[in-house]
């Protein structure tokens, strides 16, 4: 399902980087430096995570990426469009969750609303959109904080800890959002400090401790890398539902396409699982399942 | 900007934190304009001194409505810094002119008309009060502040200093000259204006590099 306002910016975006801190350092007040001597960037299709204990700096570093905190030394360089989830979305509003986010993409520039219908209704609101924000459960109130994130294709999106409070059915919302994202070619920066759900979504990983970042190998980081880290040598097994999956077998990677009732099953070629995946979804298809033929 | 002072009175709306600033100067109204026959200028002051009040209540009130991380939020769909707190200004400023107009029209039906002269003063009187007061409630709200108990001292600091002294000039003037036998001239009122105009350019620039700096 196309998200709202589907502009496929990237074509047109002529730089490596969606955003890059060079040499960030961010202090507050007088307090020894939360982050020093930073030097990160977000690339375009690219599915960043950050690992890191509380109080590492994730949120901080989040925010400076977005835009939405200034660097106490160094340069923040790009200014994208962002959608920006903050790791407890506030929803003390009397406000309707629908109302809020035709706010949003109102104050965002959209004059299309009907993105944000598709959205409310993909994201399935217990109790409906028009109850009051502060009504809703933790759940369902993270949901239209990733929806308001999601709202007008922005060229970065930031998550901090987005499966937080997320029942099971919505972290398949979530990660077909964030694929849906990366496919079209815009960055995805997200932080959590579960290593395990941050190396089953990033493509690559850094690790903030002490102020400072370094990367990450996590074994089973993509679909074809077993949990001791060694390459799958077989096919990945893609079951999908619904969509548009005709065409798929000429996809590149695709090995072979079966039915097994209402369920399309893929069989890929462990290189390409990923852009496979990114395909089906922005084919309307829905993800049941990825794992090793 | 349109989207965003929909926002902001939306939120304002929903919140009903406006109802005790609106109320207290509902209230005021209706204690002073009784007389149909004392002269209008000194009832002007009143609600022009409470007017401002009113302004600095209502910008602390609707800045207070949205969380540090909605805020954050907000700016991430707004994208320009200024939008924010431009948004919360001009939505506290157009609940000031709603409140002035019901002011206006309620000593005009009190006193069965008024000269045009006195009108025009106490339009451009609450026009300068409303500023005054959006200027000293936007740098003790919680963009510059976070705790309410601050927020309350200094605004109330903010409000003594600009109502009471009178080596201030922006309100106490116009407002002792409201008050006083003779009925002051619209230029005193302009000056008035003139000078909650500066006062809220300096608290505008203060409030966006200060709140710049803090994020």
């Amino acid at each position: 399902m196309p998200l709202i306002g589907a502009e496929h910016w990237v074509a047109s975006f002529p730089v490596s980087s969606v955003v890059r801190l060079a040499g960030v350092t961010k202090r507050y007040g007088r307090q020894p430096p939360v982050l020093r001597s930073i030097d990160l960037a977000a690339a375009p299709g690219q599915i960043l995570g950050i690992v890191g204990a509380n109080g590492s700096g994730k949120s901080t570093l989040l925010r400076l990426l977005a835009g939405l905190s200034r660097p106490s030394d160094g340069r923040v360089i790009g200014s994208p469009t962002v959608g920006y989830l903050p790791d407890r979305f506030p929803a003390a509003q009397r406000l309707s969750g629908r109302a809020y986010l035709r706010h949003m993409a109102r104050i965002g520039g959209l004059t299309d609303l009907s993105g944000v219908e598709r959205l409310v209704e993909r994201l399935d609101l217990v109790g409906g959109p028009d109850t009051p924000m502060r009504r809703l459960s933790k759940g369902n109130a993270q949901k239209i904080g990733l929806a308001q994130a999601v709202l007008g294709d922005p060229q970065l999106l930031v998550l901090d800890e987005p499966w937080s409070g997320l029942d099971v059915a919505a972290h398949g919302v979530l990660d077909e959002l964030i694929t849906q994202t990366r496919a079209r070619g815009a960055a995805v920066v997200f932080a959590d400090h579960r290593r395990d759900l941050v190396a089953r979504v990033a493509d690559r990983v850094v690790e903030a401790a002490d102020g400072t970042l370094r990367e990450v190998e996590l074994p089973g980081r993509t679909p074809g890398v077993d949990e001791a880290g060694r390459v799958a040598t077989g096919p990945i097994r893609i079951e999908l539902a619904g969509g548009d999956v005709a065409g798929l077998a000429s996809v590149a990677g695709v090995i072979r396409v079966e039915r097994d009732g209402g369920v399309t099953v893929l069989a890929v070629a462990p290189a390409h699982s990923d852009a496979v995946l990114a395909i089906a979804l922005d084919r309307g298809c829905s993800v049941r399942g990825v794992r090793q033929w | 900007m349109v989207a965003m002072i929909r926002y902001r009175l939306a939120l304002l709306g929903h919140s009903q934190r406006y109802l005790p600033p609106v109320l207290l100067y509902l209230a005021v109204l209706a204690t002073q304009y009784t007389e149909p026959l004392s002269p209008l200028p000194p009832e002007y002051a009143i609600s022009a001194g409470t007017m401002t009040v009113l302004a600095c209540w209502l910008t602390i009130t609707t800045v207070a409505v949205e969380s540090p991380a909605q805020r954050l939020i907000t700016l991430s769909h707004a994208r320009r810094p200024a939008r924010v707190p431009a948004g919360i200004v001009v939505a506290v400023l157009l609940c000031c002119l709603a409140l002035t107009a019901v002011s206006l029209c309620w000593s005009l039906v009190v006193h069965s008309g008024g000269a045009a002269t006195d009108v025009t003063i106490g339009a451009l009187v609450h026009l300068a009060a409303a500023l005054a007061g959006i200027a000293i409630g936007l740098p003790c709200s919680a963009l510059l502040i976070d705790r309410l108990g601050w927020t309350v001292i200094a605004a109330v600091a903010g409000l003594l200093v600009l109502i009471m002294v009178p080596w201030v000039p922006v309100l106490n003037p116009v407002l002792r000259a409201l008050s006083g036998i003779t009925a002051p001239g619209p230029g005193i009122a302009v000056l008035s204006l003139a000078g909650a105009l500066v006062l809220f350019g300096l608290s505008w620039v203060a409030v966006l590099v200060l709140e710049q700096r803090r994020r």
